[in-house]
């Protein structure tokens, strides 16, 4: 699509709301029509049945009923949602060069160019305190080095992700797989301010839409569409990430992987990744080696672990047992020569300096 | 002629003396009981007949009216048969009494004479010594449970020709008596070990701490690893119970109609299990006409042990929260308001998920990420915040379990947790807060005092693991049970630091964003 229909932008929004419209469609019908203005005026007198159709060209035009175009696009831009189409300044660059980039993104907070040296992350909703840790220590690297942070906002390793980005200061971008001003998962909202703030959120789909299960897989090839790379995390063997990694590949970007333990459910898609040939990462060092990002060094790392130094024999012993993967706290008490009860509390010391985490199911795993 | 004979009335576990008033005139035929009874007084007019007849004594063939002083308080239940009867034979002249009025009697009548056992006769019994009466007449079957009341004289009869027989003197009863002490030291307490219970030291170390300090405690783990085992082994690391308790446990569940067959006294403390399908009024009390006890009162002075925690009806789980605060539960009905005490440590599991093997390491889990949000979220954030202690108990391989060490047996603990009670005890004597998990906010500060450094601690530990505010004074609770178990007077920030520990739950579902943080 060419650059002079940024002009023509509410139309273009209100074609895209269409029930049922397609990327080619839209081409076409822009093609047939000579602009997206008058490709809208079509619609709304029922003149496009040649490109969609009898029953569409009904559907379309009853939806066109009463809609004006730059009146919903300045309402829009009055509560603060920003509408950006192909080949305009603050569409991502990357995303414009897929095969089927989402005609018409809308946006809250600030889209800037930095996005085009993103990186996505990744993952299972129903994450383990190991993908969750791996996933905000990843952000929070990636944040370091001035590499903004794209997710899909849901439960588990998405939400970790922005998280770590936004606790350590950095960009990030979420993607939705509803209309801008919907919260999903509820339970988000606040995340939901905070992306806003340190970043955006995007959405090809008009306010208001609901989230739907097939608006999801579509939503991921824009997390893989516009970023340099993509990180899987923590996948089961049918998970969304796994779409997200082949659409990535698709468009030619890189796919890193996470391995983890074996037996691992969640770890059982990475893994796989793994074995057909992607790229496996132990930080996000690596990463950014394998994109050529390079390390702008101005911010430190600011999450500093205390001196390990000032630990006892007895943490010193726990923190190597819980590093080397025993995490449960029989086993602790069992090598440690003191009472559950003096162990649960130098654990709960370690915790708070920052050493070690405790997940959803009581055990306690290192931190990164 | 008219005669007056003293029955009672249980509400709750308190009793009320019921005078009841038979008046015998010339006339045709009839008998009427008035002064608010209910089915089951009115249906008393049958048995009491035929057990009259058939005790070889006359029903008067003439105007009966029994009337039930006082007359504004709905009276219920079969016990009234007794006194009804005595006051019918005194009236028509077919006995005379010679120990005097000033005495109670209950007892339901079968159509034989024979009499029944009543509910309740414990709070009767302690309303002789109350309203000083001189004796009570109970059937032979309650007659030990009376006399657990000190100083008072029973006399147990087991037919209305028995009970007419004392009254004239015509026979000699002796008193019924029972060696009380005698019962609590007697009962040999068998308790399933808790060292039968292999590894699982976090989740024992709560118990202990909960057992300490009457700390409700909430287990988290998947199926099978031994939640169940380990709620059932609290009765064996609590301390032996006290007379007062005893007696105060005996009461309710004679009320109740659930005294043990075995003894008149429960010597056991009690540990409830109610199935998660039990309604609001089964669980806090209820029903009709007059409140039962539920099982927050059954399990006074013990355990409630409520198993699959989440699966419990909304209301149901928000009704327990006033009377865990209160230790009381009253239950208010448009004619009278019945109180039921109920000091209960209360015990919950429950699964992490739907499926309940979210995190477990052997199995996958197959409930989707809202399915457990959804699941997690029925335990309301004051709810979660109310349980004290919150442990995650992992499911144990065959090959784990072979491995781990069986630990101490209760009697050992048993001995940890009488001494941080006796601290308890001498710090509240005077106070209606029997332990530490009952303070309130002023009693924390005074009993709760930290050092500079603790109390930093505290303030940055609550911050840094992101637990709501009104963790601080349930760890301080925790804290101060801690340092009772390890007989310290002063809350060390080691106390501290194992305390916020036991709210892992909240500060999972807090950073989450499944329930909202509260404000202190």
């Amino acid at each position: 699509m060419n650059r002079d229909f940024a002009r023509e932008k509410p139309f273009l929004m209100s074609l895209c709301a269409l029930p049922g419209m397609r990327y080619r469609l839209l081409v076409e019908m822009i093609t047939l029509f000579g602009s997206p203005k008058g490709a809208w005026e079509a619609v709304s007198a029922g003149q496009a049945r040649g490109v969609a159709g009898e029953g569409k060209n009904d559907e379309w035009r009853s939806a066109s009923l009463g809609v004006d175009p730059v009146k919903v696009f300045s309402g829009l831009k009055a509560r603060g949602i920003g509408v950006k189409v192909p080949g305009e300044t603050g569409y991502p660059v990357l995303l414009g060069e897929i095969d089927d980039p989402p005609p018409v993104i809308y946006c809250k907070g600030e889209l800037g160019p930095d996005l085009d040296r993103g990186v996505a992350i990744v993952g299972s909703r129903k994450a383990t305190s190991y993908g969750k840790e791996l996933a905000r220590s990843f952000a929070r690297d990636f944040s370091d080095r001035g590499v903004p942070v794209i997710s899909g906002a849901a439960y588990g390793i998405d939400s970790e992700a922005h998280r770590g980005a936004v606790m350590n200061g950095g960009r990030t971008a979420a993607i939705l797989g509803c209309g801008i001003d919907v919260v999903y998962p509820r339970t988000s909202a606040r995340l939901y301010r905070e992306i806003e703030e340190s970043g955006c959120l995007i959405s090809e789909y008009p306010p208001g839409t609901p989230p739907r299960k097939q608006h999801f897989p579509v939503r991921n090839r824009i997390i893989a569409g516009m970023s340099l790379g993509v990180v899987v995390i923590e996948a089961a063997k049918r998970s969304g990430a796994l779409i997200t990694a082949d659409l990535a590949l698709s468009y030619g970007r890189e796919v890193f992987a996470v391995p983890g333990p074996l037996y691992s459910q969640n770890s059982s898609g990475t893994n796989g990744l793994i074995k057909s040939g992607a790229s496996l990462i132990t930080g996000a060092a690596d990463v950014c080696d394998e994109l050529g990002i390079r390390d702008r060094g101005t911010i430190g790392r600011k999450h500093s672990l205390e001196d390990e130094a000032s630990l006892d024999g007895i943490e010193s012993g726990l923190i190597e047992k819980i590093r080397e993967g025993v995490c449960d706290i029989d086993e602790l008490v069992q090598g440690a020569g003191c009472t559950p009860g003096e162990v649960i509390s130098r654990l709960s010391l370690m915790q708070m300096k920052g050493y070690i985490d405790r997940g959803h199911d009581g055990r306690f795993h290192p931190r990164m | 002629m008219l005669a007056k004979v003293n029955g009672s009335a249980v509400m709750g576990i308190e009793s009320l003396k019921v005078q009841i008033e038979v008046d015998i005139n010339m006339g045709l035929p009839c008998f009427e009981i008035v002064g608010l009874p209910d089915a089951a007084i009115k249906e008393s007019r049958t048995r009491v007949k035929s057990a009259i007849k058939n005790s070889i004594y006359e029903f008067p063939n003439s105007r009966i009216y029994v009337n039930m002083a006082p007359a504004d308080i709905k009276k219920t239940g079969p016990a009234f048969d007794l006194p009804i009867a005595l006051g019918i034979l005194e009236a028509s002249e077919q006995f005379s009494n010679v120990m005097g009025g000033k005495y109670i009697a209950v007892g339901e009548l079968s159509l034989d004479g024979h009499v029944r056992d009543v509910q309740g006769v414990l709070a009767v019994a302690n309303g002789i010594r109350r309203d000083s009466l001189d004796f009570m007449i109970v059937p032979r079957g309650n007659a030990e449970e009376a006399a657990l009341v000190d100083g008072i004289t029973v006399y147990g009869v087991s037919s209305l020709r028995e009970a007419v027989c004392l009254l004239e003197g015509s026979r000699t009863f002796d008193p019924v008596m029972v060696n009380v002490d005698g019962l609590l030291e007697s009962e040999a307490l068998e308790y399933e070990d808790l060292s039968e219970v292999r590894g699982q030291e976090a989740a024992k170390r709560a118990l202990e701490i909960s057992a300490a300090g009457s700390h409700n405690l909430l287990m988290v783990g998947p199926p099978g690893s031994g939640k169940s085992m380990l709620a059932r082994r609290i009765p064996g690391i609590l301390p032996g119970l006290n007379l007062t308790e005893a007696l105060e446990i005996t009461c309710i569940h004679s009320v109740a109609g659930r005294t043990s067959v075995d003894g008149p006294l429960v010597t056991k403390r009690p540990f409830r299990t109610p199935h998660s399908s039990i309604s609001v009024a089964g669980l806090a009390g209820g029903g009709f006409p007059l409140p039962k006890p539920g099982e927050i009162s059954l399990a006074h002075n013990g355990i409630l042990y409520l198993d699959e925690f989440t699966l419990f009806s909304r209301s149901a789980l928000e009704s327990l929260r006033s009377p865990i605060e209160e230790g009381e539960v009253t239950i208010v009905r448009s004619m009278s308001a019945v109180r039921y005490p109920c000091r209960f440590g209360l015990v919950a599991s429950m699964n992490p998920c739907p499926c309940g093997y979210y995190g477990d390491p052997g199995r996958s889990c197959s409930c989707s990420a809202g399915d457990i949000r959804r699941y997690l979220n029925r335990i309301s954030g004051p709810l979660l915040d109310r349980m004290d202690l919150q442990v995650e108990v992992p499911r144990l391989s065959r090959y784990q379990l072979e491995e781990r060490s069986s630990g101490e047996p209760s009697s050992v603990i048993r001995g940890r947790v009488s001494r941080a009670r006796a601290l308890q005890e001498e710090r509240f004597s005077g106070s209606p807060v029997m332990s530490n998990s009952g303070m309130t906010h002023s009693m924390i500060e005074r009993f709760c005092r930290l050092s500079k450094q603790s109390m930093q601690f505290l303030g940055n530990a609550v911050e840094k693991l992101g637990l709501s505010a009104r963790s601080y004074d349930r760890a301080l609770k925790v804290a101060r049970t801690i340092a009772d178990l390890e007989g310290s007077e002063k809350i060390k920030v080691e106390h501290l630091a194992e305390a916020v520990q036991y709210r892992n739950l909240e500060r999972i579902a807090l950073s989450e964003g499944t329930i909202m943080a509260t404000k202190r």
